[in-house]
């Protein structure tokens, strides 16, 4: 350290600092650590809640999706953008704790090395992605042109697989790093039976070092009780901005924190009809032409093809479902839906329900995009809350929330809660 | 320990791969151009804005304020940090609003309150740590 110093003084030139030049007590392996295990379990929850949604979407035979219970998809879809938005401070404390070693001297010292610098270089392309792409998205502005859904579910893998990589890389720093506690100014390892101090080779990955040391060998008593507590108040100063950022944003879906989301993309209060929309009549093509009188619900099943207008439908028995509309861009509302069950649709087409029973092919009005079509698998159908809902919160629908018909189920993302429908086909299962 | 890792490696290149083959699969290669320049955006905005900023802070502003203040004003500048982010969202997803349910609330106002709430942070956080200070070096 003296010797930097020294040279610095000599040379008076401006040059790019070094690792050994950060002499703040938040470069250190302990905090490197902290902050890394809880950005690291938050990416976890998101790429888990991630993978939820992937499926709903995507659906497979052996991870079967049923409507119960009828809130899950709201919350881990709320988890998904909550923890999402939690690594934003999170990731940016666990970047300013580590950068010095960003200026590391030489810069690459083997393959070995170079590898690892590499693999360090794409969890921050792939992380800073995720987290940047997929805030903006929320707030449905998209800078870019490329297709999100699938950039965002590729990259994930990516971001995780270099996230475990990366845990590999550093465990040897990692494990002594949260042991670590001081005794007599030295830095000891419970875990070691006498307590005898580490030596400073002790907490380093050997070949790959490259996370700083920081102040790993207090010299004395002073300056180690200022560098905890330096450490300390920046852990705190994490958590409080982590929670204050989740705070300002998670009640777009947790109705009573609302009027503390200044920060959200949405309002779960704000909508006509009192829901929020994300697709528009408009926006779908749907005009108030092709809704009005003329409409027909055309629904198929092994008994044929029958046409049923608006009056038809309200004429069969109507159900009362309250369920959360909950949208893939991280908020929900509660609603109180009004209109047909779909297994009273599937009976009426001679379609079975229950088990092994028949799934329901849903086409929209809507002219393009990719959600304009959805299928209702066999557990939806037989739900009593899987409704072709006619009216919301006491009204009927408006134009925007699907009018004349729409389809509304428990556990169940907001894309595939097709509005504008204008066809049923009960089919044979399409996930064996 | 060492098994540990090998597991880990292992996992995370099979990751890593499927992740690529994904991509590979679902991205049409116009798109790929636009991926890239993102990816890479993240590494130019790590290396060249945030590391430089964080160095002259280091340099300039940390140096000079009381050190019980410094937790605090770490908190503060992460804390705009993310809020660069969000702002960013409530103003642009505000600008091209596709229906009055998005992003509802006045973005200029949202952002300023948003802006209060880390000075009132700050001041609290700053105040706190410093009456403990104070405090503990009494009662030693």
């Amino acid at each position: 350290m003296a010797k930097v110093e020294d040279e610095t003084r000599r040379s008076r030139l401006p040059r790019l600092p070094r690792t050994e030049d950060f002499a703040s007590a938040i470069h250190d392996p302990r905090v490197v650590a902290r902050v890394g295990v809880l950005l690291g379990s938050a990416f976890l929850l998101v790429f888990l809640t991630g993978l939820y949604s992937h499926v709903h979407q995507n659906p497979v035979a052996w991870f079967p999706l049923g409507p119960d219970p009828a809130w899950l998809y709201r919350v881990t879809q709320g988890i998904h953008v909550g923890a999402g938005i939690a690594c934003v401070p999170l990731l940016l404390a666990k970047l300013y704790a580590a950068y010095p070693a960003l200026f590391e001297q030489p810069p690459v010292r083997g393959p070995l090395h170079a590898l690892e610098r590499l693999s360090v270089a794409v969890l921050v392309a792939t992380a800073t992605f995720q987290l940047v792409t997929g805030v903006l998205n929320t707030f449905q502005w998209y800078p870019w042109s490329f297709g999100f859904v699938g950039v965002h579910y590729a990259t994930s893998w990516v971001v995780i697989g270099s996230l475990l990589i990366h845990v590999g890389v550093k465990l040897p720093v990692i494990v002594p790093a949260l042991r670590a506690r001081i005794k007599d100014g030295e830095i000891v390892d419970p875990e070691i039976a006498d307590e005898s101090p580490l030596p400073r080779t002790h907490i380093s990955d050997g070949d790959l070092m490259s996370i700083p040391d920081g102040d790993l060998h207090p010299a004395e008593d002073r300056s180690t009780t200022e560098a905890t507590a330096t450490r300390r108040g920046f852990l705190t100063a994490v958590a409080v901005t982590t929670l204050g950022a989740v705070a300002l944003t998670v009640g777009q879906t947790v109705r009573p924190l609302a009027p503390l989301s200044v920060l959200a993309p949405r309002d779960p209060r704000v909508g006509s009809q009192g829901v929020p929309v994300n697709k528009t009549a408009a926006s779908a093509q749907v005009t108030s032409d092709v809704v009005g009188p003329a409409w027909r619900l055309e629904l198929e099943g092994p008994d044929g093809v029958v046409q049923l207008s608006r009056d038809d439908l309200l004429a069969m028995d109507q159900h009362t479902a309250d369920l959360p509309i909950a949208c893939v861009e991280g908020w929900s509302a509660m609603a109180t839906w009004q209109g047909v069950r779909v297994r009273d649709l599937v009976e009426r087409a001679g379609g079975r329900v229950g088990d092994g029973g028949h799934d329901v092919s849903v086409a929209s009005l809507q002219v393009g995009g990719a959600y304009s079509r959805s299928v209702l698998q066999a557990s939806y159908v037989a739900s009593d809350d899987t409704l072709l809902a006619l009216r919301l919160n006491g009204q009927d629908l408006n134009l925007d929330h699907g009018y004349p018909a729409r389809i509304i189920a428990p556990n169940r993302p907001g894309v595939l809660q097709t509005k504008w429908v204008n066809r049923l086909a009960v089919v044979e299962p399409v996930i064996a | 320990m060492i098994a540990t890792r090998w597991a880990l490696w292992a996992a995370g290149a099979a990751m890593i791969a499927w992740g690529l083959w994904t991509a590979w699969v679902r991205v049409p290669p116009d798109q790929w151009v636009s991926v890239l320049l993102w990816l890479a955006g993240g590494i130019v905005v790590h290396d060249a804005v945030l590391a430089p900023v964080a160095i002259l802070l280091g340099l300039v502003m940390l140096p000079r304020v009381p050190e019980t203040w410094r937790p605090a004003l770490r908190g503060g500048l992460l804390a705009l940090g993310v809020l660069a982010l969000l702002g960013v969202g409530v103003f642009m997803g505000a600008e091209g609003r596709r229906n009055p349910s998005v992003v509802p609330q006045d973005p200029l106002a949202a952002v300023l309150v948003a802006v209060a709430v880390v000075v009132v942070g700050v001041v609290i956080g700053g105040l706190v740590t410093t009456r403990r200070r104070a405090r503990a070096v009494g009662t030693a």
